[in-house]
């Protein structure tokens, strides 16, 4: 009886105290406004949410549950630099929150800051050995920093807790076909694709690696084969046109190359590997006009991406390389990649408040992309009309 | 509570990711349409059927220590990882005595120019080795005037630039090239600022290759020298792994710089003509380069390998000038669009169709591009077709060069490997710094396959930068010299590829220039007719024998042998001739036992 009634007392007690520190905590300012906001979410009102977790934010920086969110939240609009500072904050508040740490190592791999994205996804990792993106996104960093075998590991290690993981999988054999290991991106990548037979990439990615053997009826049919299905599966790459248009060519169907290369055009219009296509088809049909107009296109185009590199190089060497990430910003700009300009102009722009050539730039910018966006008139290809 | 929510909020964080993973699915799985294709892939593309053919086996052997070629390479690495530092170590095989049997000479780097204290511990020294006839050498390079060269030596040419009979020597060498006149007694005499070729311009520049060809049919050759990036030891970049490590840059992070032409004048002079012929604003990270006909008018054109950087076709427009074709020709980029990292050239015509096609060597994990002449100006990439695209992208390749080994009547190839990197094995992608070397046997049907049969000991792994190819023993078919990278000067004997009829010869201009360079020999023996140039610098950095050897397969005697002569493309018609012989062909006169070689016994 005697030992119940301890019991209780000490149940109680700790009852109490849970209670109390459940009070206390969410008594705070943070966590007020996180949990206002998470009712604001709930009632479907994430604006409202929103300006809840950036007060509780500026309130009680000492609370992570807001940082959180707002990480969340900045991860979902695709403003991963933000995001990376949210969750940033919230891990040295809760630094053995393995889930914090593998969000904020995505999200700094996500805005390019890839040595951080490196330690944080190494410390989630540590805290979450069983966790298939743990995993995964430490093999991809791994990869990244040329660290194959470490990289490699990770990612057979993902893909025993996740078998089939999509992403995982192609990472793993595309990373084995860098390596020259054609049999182990085979046999890693064929069970997966037999259980997804209309995965676009993964077909592409068969049809990759069909190619590096050496040439045999067998290997052409099943380079064609794969190519073809990831063509017509929407692939996100332009490899599996550049493959089957260059299989034409080498068996002397150029009119089938044309087209195939012309519908790579239709989504993959920047592609040097597109625009090669089309000049060789031009070249072999003797269509000297089509074919001078593309090898200029083509011509400025290498000329560009090889400049581009150059000064991406610059910048990663050189932090004071400010003009470097102008001229990149533009030429970003030309070659399509909205997004990625805007993330240059903007840096420089914020690294250099006081600049106002850099800042001007930035209007410029906007001023273009709004008027873009009240007059779309996408460039006419220079593939001209299809030959027949 | 917060777990629970923090556990669901990151599993619908998790949840969203993997939903962005998921692919379109394909609405109508397709057919393949694979029926046509295949028949025309797998049908030979052979000029000529060949009749049938005896194989025997062929081998190289490391003949270095019998041969008393005692000789190291020195790169002058500081640890800082310069970036000049992994290219060096030109060979050439050239017969500097006049007395029909192949010599070596042997580029050395040393010190690093401008790496402060490093002057006086590495060898600065080239080495010139005369051939005694009886399979050893007797290194001569002291008082032969090529001890040293004030640069940091980078590559080789031969050439008789001033037609005196004679084959004189230019150097190409990071601080300047030097020039040397052969002096008819064993000796040379720098005449680099006579002549007007040390290569000392305004701006920075890194010569690599040299090749020479008399692009405007004057009977004098003219001298094209490669430049690579713009570069010092004040420009060197540091570029850092991710482990922390040095490593050397790609060429992407230095800019570009522009190759140099020199006219012959014909007085044993030159002038820089760089600009007239309109190749100064032609961005170069040039490597190898070779004088070519491709369009087979009677004009030499030029093909440049860049690193990095789109390479040049530079057709020849007859007036001194030259338009760079190469992206409509179809040679400037891989099928993908993007240059390669070219490094050393080989030409051949590999399908024994009379247009000479090109080989290009490129960076690990990048396949040997194989540019295959189409006869109209084009040329179509036959990397994939070839199966050359499928052989061993660990190997990272230099020299280069299109040869005959087993003397079947078709080109092969043979590659000098080794990487620029000194990688740990995690980060390596299966490539190491030392590599075998590769042979791709030419299959008859314009498809190569990796020989590593007949390699020998080739195969043993080294760091090669040069690579020559010449007949040292005068026994029918054509050995490998190789040098590289702090590696031994090195010289392969080919075994067994005289089992197989032969013929070589060695042509000499009289109207013009002296070496026949730019020549057209075409051969019709045993139902196969073979076409070779007389070439005046391929591979990386290196020179090979100017003779042109002809495998016969298994007949005796040549039916017909036409020369087309380069400087008015008059032609000459012999035959027939018997083979396993060394013929001499002075322009306008009959074919003569070559006085200088004579054949060794098989």
């Amino acid at each position: 009886m005697r030992l119940l009634v301890l019991l209780c007392i000490v149940g109680g007690t700790v009852a109490a105290f849970s209670l109390y520190s459940s009070w206390k905590q969410e008594s705070r300012p943070g966590m007020r406004h996180y949990l206002k906001g998470m009712e604001y979410l709930n009632s479907k009102n994430p604006a409202a949410a929103q300006n809840e977790w950036l007060a509780g934010m500026k309130e009680d920086p000492a609370s992570f549950q807001c940082f959180e969110q707002m990480g969340d939240l900045y991860t979902e609009l695709k403003m991963y630099p933000e995001a990376a500072y949210c969750y940033g904050k919230a891990v040295k508040l809760v630094p053995g929150d393995g889930s914090l740490n593998l969000r904020l190592a995505k999200s700094q791999r996500s805005a390019d800051q890839n040595d951080a994205a490196y330690l944080s996804a190494k410390r989630a990792r540590e805290l979450l050995p069983d966790d298939a993106d743990a995993q995964g996104v430490y093999g991809l960093l791994e990869l990244e920093r040329h660290n194959q075998a470490l990289g490699l590991t990770a990612l057979h290690r993902a893909l025993q807790i996740r078998p089939n993981d999509p992403a995982y999988t192609l990472a793993l054999a595309r990373a084995e076909l860098q390596a020259t290991d054609v049999p182990a991106a085979e046999r890693d990548l064929a069970p997966y694709l037999q259980q997804h037979p209309d995965d676009a990439d993964a077909n592409e990615l068969m049809a990759e690696i069909t190619s590096r053997k050496p040439r045999t009826p067998k290997t052409i049919q099943a380079t064609t084969r794969f190519a073809e299905h990831a063509v017509a599966g929407h692939t996100t790459r332009e490899d599996a046109y550049t493959l089957l248009g260059h299989l034409s060519l080498d068996s002397g169907r150029t009119q089938d190359a044309l087209h195939t290369f012309q519908d790579g055009y239709t989504r993959f219009g920047n592609s040097e590997a597109i625009l090669k296509g089309l000049l060789d088809c031009y070249a072999r049909l003797n269509d000297a006009p089509h074919r001078d107009r593309v090898a200029e296109v083509l011509q400025q185009t290498v000329a560009r991406h090889q400049r581009m590199t150059h000064l991406r190089d610059q910048v990663s060497l050189h932090a004071d390389a400010n003009e470097a990430v102008l001229e990149l910003a533009q030429l970003t700009e030309q070659d399509g990649d909205l997004n990625r300009a805007q993330f240059f102009f903007e840096r420089l722009a914020q690294r250099n408040p006081g600049n106002a050539r850099y800042q001007a730039a930035l209007e410029a910018f906007r001023s273009r992309m709004k008027a873009a966006s009240e007059q779309p008139a996408p460039p006419p290809p220079p593939t001209g009309t299809p030959h027949e | 509570m917060n777990r629970r929510r923090c556990l669901l909020a990151l599993t619908g964080g998790l949840s969203a990711l993997i939903g962005c993973f998921k692919k379109p699915v394909a609405v109508t799985p397709p057919t393949p349409s694979v029926a046509p294709l295949l028949t025309s892939v797998v049908d030979p593309h052979t000029a000529e059927t060949a009749p049938q053919l005896t194989r025997y086996p062929v081998r190289f052997t490391d003949v270095t220590a019998q041969a008393g070629l005692q000789w190291k390479h020195e790169n002058g690495a500081t640890g800082r990882f310069l970036f000049v530092e992994p290219n060096s170590g030109g060979v050439a095989f050239f017969d500097y005595n006049n007395d029909g049997l192949l010599d070596i000479f042997a580029v050395q780097g040393g010190p690093v120019p401008g790496a402060t204290g490093n002057e006086l511990k590495f060898n600065k020294r080239n080495a010139l080795f005369r051939n005694n006839g009886d399979g050893t050498f007797t290194d001569v390079t002291q008082g032969s005037g090529l001890e040293q060269i004030a640069g940091y030596g980078q590559g080789v040419s031969v050439a008789d630039y001033d037609n005196d009979g004679w084959p004189d020597l230019y150097i190409t060498a990071y601080g300047g090239n030097r020039l040397f006149r052969n002096n008819r007694n064993g000796t040379f005499t720098d005449v680099t600022e006579r002549a007007g070729v040390a290569d000392l311009a305004k701006e920075l520049l890194w010569p690599q290759s040299s090749a020479w060809g008399d692009y405007d049919n004057d009977g004098h050759l003219d001298l094209f020298v490669c430049h690579y990036v713009h570069w010092s030891p004040a420009l060197d970049q540091a570029c850092i792994a991710p482990s922390g490590q040095r490593f050397y840059c790609r060429p992407q992070v230095y800019e570009p710089s522009h190759c140099t032409l020199y006219h012959n004048n014909g007085d044993g002079t030159f002038t820089d003509v760089t600009e007239k012929a309109g190749l100064l604003h032609l961005p170069a990270k040039s490597m190898g380069a070779a004088w070519f006909d491709y369009d087979d008018d009677g004009w030499m054109d030029l093909f440049v390998s860049n690193d990095m950087s789109a390479n040049f076709l530079l057709h020849n427009n007859r007036n001194g000038t030259f338009t760079d074709q190469a992206i409509v020709a179809g040679v400037a980029v891989a099928n993908d669009g993007t240059p390669q990292a070219g490094m050393g050239v080989g030409v051949g015509d590999y399908g024994n169709e009379g247009r000479e096609s090109l080989f290009v060597v490129n960076f690990a994990q990048q396949p040997k591009s194989v540019f295959h002449n189409e006869g109209s100006g084009l040329f179509t990439n036959a990397t994939g077709v070839s199966n050359v695209g499928s052989t061993n992208l660990q190997f990272l390749g230099f020299g280069v060069e299109c040869f005959d080994y087993d003397l079947d009547g078709w080109k092969d190839v043979v590659v000098g490997n080794g990487h620029v990197q000194v990688w740990k094995d995690s980060e390596s992608g299966g490539s190491t710094a030392a590599q075998s070397q590769q042979l791709l046997h030419n299959q008859g049907d314009k498809t190569f396959t990796d020989d590593w049969r007949s390699l020998g000991d080739l195969v043993k792994p080294r760091v090669t930068r040069g690579l020559a190819i010449g007949d040292y023993d005068n026994d029918g078919d054509q050995d490998i010299v190789l040098f590289g990278l702090n590696g031994p000067l090195q010289l392969f004997r080919n075994d067994g590829g005289n089992q197989h009829h032969w013929i070589t010869l060695r042509l000499e201009g009289v109207y013009s220039n002296r070496d026949a360079i730019g020549a057209k020999i075409t051969l019709r023996a045993g139902g196969m007719t073979q076409t070779q140039w007389v070439r005046g610098g391929s591979s990386y950095c290196s020179h090979s024998d100017t003779r042109v050897t002809f495998g016969l397969r298994d007949t005796a005697q040549i039916d017909a042998l036409e020369i087309r002569w380069p400087r008015d493309g008059r032609q000459q018609k012999f035959g027939p001739l018997a083979a396993n012989a060394f013929y001499w062909i002075k322009e306008g006169g009959a074919p003569l036992p070559d006085p200088r070689s004579k054949a060794a016994p098989k």
